[in-house]
């Protein structure tokens, strides 16, 4: 059974869960329980906010006081509103002036931003072969190698967007594809640390050749210390020797 | 008082099936399992109010508590974890869907009941990591902090339980 078939079985038991009416009424129990020993010690913003459970005049004057509190802000709102129409023209005014538009720029950009994300879909899908690959040493590689493009990528849309003034459809875009690198790398370092501990394993249960053992002794070194790239490196040397 | 009360009952939202199903697979009851999570939460709402400010990840500590009503209860109890488990219908309802056959729901009741079993056979640490990771879907830091080990040491112990589990479920 490869590690896919396995964790298909672990995940069946998420199907396992509490019946909805006890998660509501234990919630009710214990949030509910304390509010009612709490209630003198109340403030009285907090009185204003919480359940009703007065006088219907006590209603109306909360009534009065939202209604007050509603009215004045429209106001407010209004006067914020007849100033943001002077400056917002103003505004536009100085950035058509400005901004450096090429659509021919975008469509390129857009053209290649879906190229990238074809890409990205592919080794997504090599990311998840990986997984399963049972030469540890070509794994870790691998997992190098995926991390690598997926920073480069991450770079280039930067660069991308710094120097370009794209329109808010196309950086949102661009955004998104970063994100997906962002998490392609993440992705990719945290097999790669799996990995290692897979190699680890495999090796010290191996008949090793002394300078193999020291080869691992230092790999295992760097590994705590957090120099994985460091620790992939001997690990593979080893591997290949094998 | 009230912002506490929201903010806790978002923390509540978030946990209590992981939670939940984190107990049942220990004490395998869903009575004892209920009975043990509202004591989890009523006694996390009751530090949580006192000082929330010192629950820096209240997930991994509503856990903490979880793993100390587990232990009293065993202690309580006097009892051993069962090592052959006997799922009542009840669940096995509950995680059926009605729209599927009965031989589906066969085929799936006897999967479960298999990985449950060779999950009850792991010792204490392994299950928790394969509950965690895998199905509250945890990262790995996450989980370092609930079981105060270092990550390094957390990947190891789940690549061998991961092994083992897949040991026992292949010789069942």
């Amino acid at each position: 059974m490869d590690e896919k078939q396995l964790l298909k079985k672990i995940t069946l038991l998420k199907k396992i869960k509490p019946s909805q009416d006890w998660v509501f009424l234990t919630k009710r129990k214990i949030l509910k329980d304390d509010y009612s020993g709490m209630r003198e010690k109340l403030s009285f913003w907090q009185v204003f906010f919480t359940p009703i459970k007065r006088p219907v005049l006590v209603f109306a004057f909360r009534g009065i006081i939202v209604l007050t509190l509603v009215l004045t802000s429209g106001v407010f709102y209004l006067y914020y509103l007849n100033t943001q129409i002077v400056s917002n023209h103003q505004f536009v005014a100085q950035t058509n002036k400005y901004r450096h538009y090429d659509s021919n720029e975008e469509k390129k950009i857009v053209a290649m931003l879906e190229e990238m994300q074809q890409g990205l879909e592919k080794i997504k899908l090599s990311l998840d072969k990986i997984k399963n690959l049972k030469n540890q040493g070509q794994a870790l590689v691998m997992s190098e190698v995926i991390k690598i493009t997926a920073d480069v990528g991450e770079k280039r849309i930067k660069e991308i967007k710094g120097k370009n003034s794209p329109s808010a459809q196309v950086l949102a875009s661009l955004t998104a594809i970063e994100n997906d690198y962002k998490e392609l790398k993440e992705a990719s370092d945290e097999l790669q640390k799996e990995k290692l501990v897979v190699a680890f394993e495999g090796l010290k249960e191996m008949t090793l050749t002394e300078e193999q053992k020291s080869r691992l002794q230092k790999a295992e070194e760097y590994y705590n210390e957090g120099k994985h790239n460091e620790a992939m490196v001997l690990l593979v040397k080893i591997m290949e020797k094998k | 008082m009230f912002y506490l009360q929201k903010q806790f009952s978002k923390i509540y939202d978030k946990y209590v099936n992981k939670l939940y199903r984190f107990i049942f697979f220990k004490v395998n009851s869903r009575e004892i399992a209920e009975d043990l999570t509202a004591r989890v939460f009523s006694k996390g709402w009751e530090k949580y109010r006192e000082n929330s400010k010192e629950i820096k990840n209240p997930g991994a500590y509503l856990y903490q508590i979880a793993r100390r009503e587990i232990a009293d209860y065993y202690r309580q109890q006097s009892r051993f974890k069962t090592v052959s488990i006997e799922i009542n219908q009840g669940v096995l309802n509950q995680i059926t869907d009605p729209q599927s056959s009965i031989e589906e729901d066969l085929i799936l009741q006897a999967d479960i009941k298999l990985v449950l079993t060779a999950l009850n056979q792991l010792r204490d640490d392994y299950q928790n990591l394969i509950i965690w990771r895998y199905l509250d879907e945890s990262g790995i830091k996450e989980i370092a902090e609930i079981m105060e080990k270092p990550e390094g040491a957390v990947r190891v112990m789940l690549h061998r339980a991961i092994q083992e589990l897949r040991e026992k479920i292949e010789s069942a």
